[in-house]
């Protein structure tokens, strides 16, 4: 009977161990053949790819595909970005250990946790309830302490923990919420993507000069980055 | 033979093509048009299916056809009732975006295929077995069918008007059963109470479990519901789509805003139409320079212009009348053809828009704007167009909706509309790669050069937010106080002068960068001489749309799609024109299945001898033919009638009631191969004479009332309708004198092509024009002429 249940431990243990190995293995070809190889070289956000488990953050169902290079349907409409994008909208704002950065559209809670990787205080805001309190749960059990979620309207940004050094707006928006533009720090900058989530996402660069607003299309990608090579 | 027959037949005829129009609109509001037009042709197909196990299995139908008829029509009533809920049932609900991230969505419809494919299928199994047995009444039983189909479509419009369309399935239902129930022979008495229990108890079940027509996750009415106080306050259907009005805290709509503005967005209500967003409810807000859409690129106009005449094309939910209004605008036409959203402002919607649609400087007129346009007889300072693309890109969703609103003749005729100091303003989003900004610039220099302007430029103003692009014409050319006046409210609301006289690289990029600056070497190309050239070799097709061709969105250029695979990988191609790609692959699809279903029968039928080669050629040409022109004349009477919903109606009910005249008349004809001849002969002869003749028919009459135009459109179609309802009839009572065994699979041929016709009109249309459907029809009434001179004797 116990050589029974050793075995039984053992084979779980192992499937386990199997499991955790090919996840690692396509974290690590995920970082190498979509992020390093399309451009990102912060060494900071690339090792934030490699320490945060995507396949965490997408639904069961989905699990084998956590590390292709798409974005995946998280429910009620929203997704979980695709990797590069992640990477993509995290470098461009530069984010310093020292920074306070705010996430609007927290939605699986994979980009609060890459930034988490990175800075002091992350704040993330949801709007949809169902999505704010599973990231919540979920990023509570990961372990996060500089992740602070909030379910509510990202429209009005979170003025307590205002002025942030960087926004990063997950959700498409046709405008510019002016109070996110009012708690941008001077110098700080925004990335906002413009489109259906779906469909086309520009990612627009929003920076803060001397009270100067400044816009700038970054990068439009759908699928797949459209990348001119 | 018993009437109650052609009672039947005329009852199942109606079933299926009220049930065909509502699958249309529940799959628009659950999906998108496309994918609709997608299964109701496969659904089509139910009817060839049905041919072709005719064709098989003849004799045994025909033996036990007392039973089979009644039982086929029963069965085409009940699933008409299950087909729906089924639908939105897990197993077979998709959502057209999870088809290329998740593999079960491809078998959930696949699924939803066969659900709507099975009562198609029946009726054509019952209506293609009375033909079998009575080919001798063909001409009456034929008309029984067109002139139910007709009524059935006429019905299913007016029904649209009283019930929603997830209950239309319990009325539709009951046509088949009593067409069914009615047949059943005097000593089978069980049977009607049973037909008529099993289809009370599915109702009952459904009462008591309703499943409703839920909307794609990706649509914007379920990413609004999603909000935690969004709902619903109020829906309504009609004709003109399924409305919404949903009401949250957390709506707010000011596209583009201007980043200098920094109060509060006043949205707390939206209209939605089949689940796509319609336009924001906006309250008149009276303090002037609070007002949100004075902080947009559409203000700029207003900047420039005098504000005495103002006409508004397209204004579904008044927004810009409000705008128009806070600037104290004198005369406002506003154009709107949607009449279920008109009677929501009238009404519902009254108070909350400050009863715009009651000012007394407000007219409202209840047409297409294009008809209007072409109806119209004022000048105005200002005419605003409705705003192109989606946010973001269309992703191609709207690439087969024809717009008549944004061809060249249509800038043409609002040019010839403005005042001396007028202008018109049209404004896009900005979409990667390039597409919309290029072709409406192409369009309006086209317009502008057929107005007689050489110097174009010196009338043109464009300027950019972060993510819109607005264009201005002005009917004299700019003068230092228009620039200037540009380059200030530029300057002011962060904005960035595109096409502006005198203007530098530096103007273009003060404020908004762009990371692909070829955009603005695009924008001189189209302006200079070498237009043509720079249109020919640009990556996507942004030839100015016609009348003739009026695709505005659809973009995608054949030869171009390997250099697009190489700059933006594979997997973003169906994306890019996702709508015209789905129409290519259902027509492929169907071409696939239709070919396989015409040859399944040889095999019992044999592959040689009794004339097989003139049964395909002639009943695949009438097929072809009569669909083709079906659609083309849709289309043609879309701008007559000011609304697709009316020409669609009008189009079809007096085409199948015609038919259905000409194919009664048919049955008295007693020399057959003469009476093909010359009726194929006297079609061609109409047709070529309407590829001349119609347009300026039409044109010239557009002017004249509702019921004047009801007239003359019923001569117009009816003509050629009446003599085309002629060859099918005549055609299967030759077949029954001579091959009645042939004639199931002859109905199956002239079915699939049907199908098959419906799907390439739309894609001869894209690539060709209306003019090339038409004369595709003509070719096809050749290929049944010369099949029936070779080989009909």
């Amino acid at each position: 009977m116990t050589r029974f249940f050793l075995i039984l431990i053992l084979l779980t243990f192992s499937n386990f161990l199997v499991a955790q190995d090919v996840f690692e293995k396509a974290r690590t070809s995920m970082v190498n053949g979509q992020i390093k190889s399309r451009g990102i070289k912060d060494e900071n956000t690339l090792k934030a790819f490699m320490n945060v488990e995507r396949h965490k953050f997408v639904p069961d169902r989905l699990i084998n595909s956590s590390y292709s290079d798409r974005p995946l349907p998280i429910g009620y409409g929203q997704t979980i970005s695709q990797p590069y994008i992640v990477a993509y909208m995290t470098e461009i704002i530069q984010p310093k250990p020292t920074d306070k950065v705010l996430e609007i559209g927290t939605g699986s809670g994979y980009q609060a946790a890459i930034l988490a990787e990175i800075i002091e205080q992350v704040y993330t805001i949801e709007i949809i309830p169902q999505l704010a309190e599973s990231a919540g749960d979920l990023l509570k059990e990961l372990g996060y302490k500089n992740i602070s979620v909030k379910q509510g309207d990202g429209y009005f940004g979170w003025e307590e923990h205002a002025p942030f050094d960087a926004i990063i707006v997950t959700a498409a928006a046709e405008h510019i919420p002016p109070p996110l533009i009012e708690q941008l720090k001077d110098g700080g900058k925004m990335i906002i993507p413009v489109g259906s989530p779906f469909l086309t996402q520009q990612l627009m660069l929003v920076e803060k000069d001397n009270e100067k607003i400044k816009t700038k299309s970054m990068m439009p990608v759908r699928f797949v980055p459209f990348t001119r090579e | 033979m018993n009437i109650k027959l052609y009672f039947s037949i005329s009852l199942t005829s109606a079933a299926v093509i009220a049930f065909q129009i509502t699958l249309m609109q529940i799959l628009s509001i659950t999906q998108w048009n496309h994918f609709a037009f997608m299964i109701i042709s496969l659904a089509l197909l139910g009817f060839g299916t049905a041919g072709t196990v005719l064709s098989i299995f003849k004799n045994w139908f025909v033996e036990y056809r007392s039973t089979i008829i009644p039982l086929t029509m029963i069965l085409t009533g009940i699933f008409i009732l299950l087909s729906v809920p089924l639908s939105q049932t897990d197993f077979a609900r998709f959502d057209t975006f999870l088809l290329f991230a998740e593999t079960s969505h491809i078998f959930k419809i696949v699924f939803t295929y066969i659900i709507f494919f099975i009562p198609f299928f029946f009726a054509g199994l019952a209506i293609g077995l009375i033909y079998v047995s009575y080919a001798e009444s063909i001409g009456k039983l034929y008309f029984s069918d067109l002139l139910g189909a007709g009524i059935g479509g006429l019905g299913v419009v007016i029904l649209f008007w009283f019930m929603y369309s997830a209950f239309f399935p319990i009325v539709i239902s009951i046509l088949p059963i009593a067409a069914g129930v009615i047949q059943i022979r005097k000593d089978k008495k069980l049977l009607p109470f049973i037909a008529v229990s099993l289809w009370a108890f599915i109702i009952i079940v459904s009462l008591i479990y309703p499943i409703g027509i839920k909307s794609s996750q990706y649509k914007s009415i379920s990413k609004t519901l999603n909000l935690p106080d969004a709902e619903i306050e109020l829906e309504k259907n009609s004709p003109f789509g399924f409305i919404q009005v949903v009401k949250s805290n957390l709506i707010r709509h000011a596209p583009g805003l201007s980043l200098t503005y920094t109060n509060e967005i006043p949205v707390r209500k939206a209209v939605f139409n089949n689940g796509d967003w319609f336009g924001p409810i906006i309250s008149r807000d009276t303090n002037y320079s609070n007002f949100v859409l004075n902080y947009t690129i559409d203000e700029l106009v207003y900047r420039l212009a005098e504000k005495n005449n103002i006409l508004i094309l397209d204004s579904r939910t008044g927004k810009d009348i409000i705008h128009a209004l806070t600037h104290n605008a004198g005369i406002i036409r506003a154009v709107e053809s949607n009449i279920a959203i008109n009677s929501l402002l009238y009404n519902e919607l009254a108070d909350e828009t400050d009863s715009i649609y009651y000012k007394k400087n407000v007219d409202v007129f209840e047409i297409s704007s294009r008809t209007f346009l072409n109806t119209d007889s004022n000048f105005y300072d200002i005419i605003l167009l409705p705003p192109i693309g989606s946010f973001g890109g269309s992703s191609g969703t709207q690439a087969i909706k024809e717009d008549f609103l944004f061809t060249v003749e249509s800038f043409n005729l609002m040019f010839g509309r403005l005042k001396e100091n007028g202008f018109i303003q049209v404004t896009c989003w900005m979409d990667y790669p390039f597409r919309n900004p290029l072709r409406i610039l192409a369009t309006i220099i086209e317009a502008l050069e057929l107005s007689g302007i050489n110097n174009v430029e010196e009338h043109i103003v464009s300027i950019r937010s972060w993510s819109s692009i607005s264009f201005l014409i002005k009917k004299k050319e700019l003068n230092n106080s228009d620039i200037e006046a540009v380059r200030n409210f530029c300057n002011e609301m962060n904005f960035d002068t595109v096409v502006l006289p005198g203007i530098s690289l530096e103007d273009r990029t003060q404020f908004n960068q762009l990371q692909d600056e070829k955009f603005f070497s695009y924008i001189d190309s189209i302006l200079s001489k070498g237009r043509e050239d720079f249109l020919k070799e640009y990556s996507f097709r942004i030839f100015p749309p016609t009348d003739n061709n009026p695709y505005f969105s659809q973009f995608l250029k054949w030869e171009n799609i390997p250099d697009l695979q190489y700059f933006f990988g594979t997997g973003a191609i169906p994306f890019f024109e996702l709508g015209y790609l789905i129409v290519l692959l259902t027509f492929f699809q169907i071409a696939l299945i239709s070919i396989i279903l015409v040859i399944l029968p040889l095999f019992k039928l044999g592959w040689q001898g009794a004339n097989k080669l003139w049964t395909v050629l002639y009943f695949s040409g009438l097929g072809a033919g009569y669909m083709l022109i079906e659609i083309a004349l849709i289309q043609k009477f879309v701008l007559y009638f000011g609304n697709p919903i009316y020409s669609a109606a009008a189009v079809i009910s007096f085409m199948l009631i015609c038919s259905g005249m000409g194919s009664y008349i048919s049955s008295f004809v007693n020399n057959k191969s003469k009476g093909i001849t010359s009726s194929v002969l006297i079609i061609i002869f109409l047709l070529i004479t309407y590829t001349v003749a119609l347009n300026p028919l039409l044109q010239n009459s557009i002017h004249y009332s509702t019921v004047i135009k009801g007239l003359i459109s019923f001569v117009l179609i009816g003509l050629p309708a009446f003599v085309m309802g002629f060859p099918f009839p005549t055609g299967i009572n030759k077949l029954s004198e001579n091959n009645k065994q042939q004639i199931p699979w002859a109905w199956g041929i002239n079915a699939c092509f049907s199908v098959i016709s419906a799907v390439l009109a739309i894609v001869i249309a894209v690539e060709f024009g209306f003019d090339a459907v038409f004369f595709t029809a003509v070719l096809a009434y050749c290929v049944t002429l010369i099949s029936t001179i070779l080989f009909g004797r």
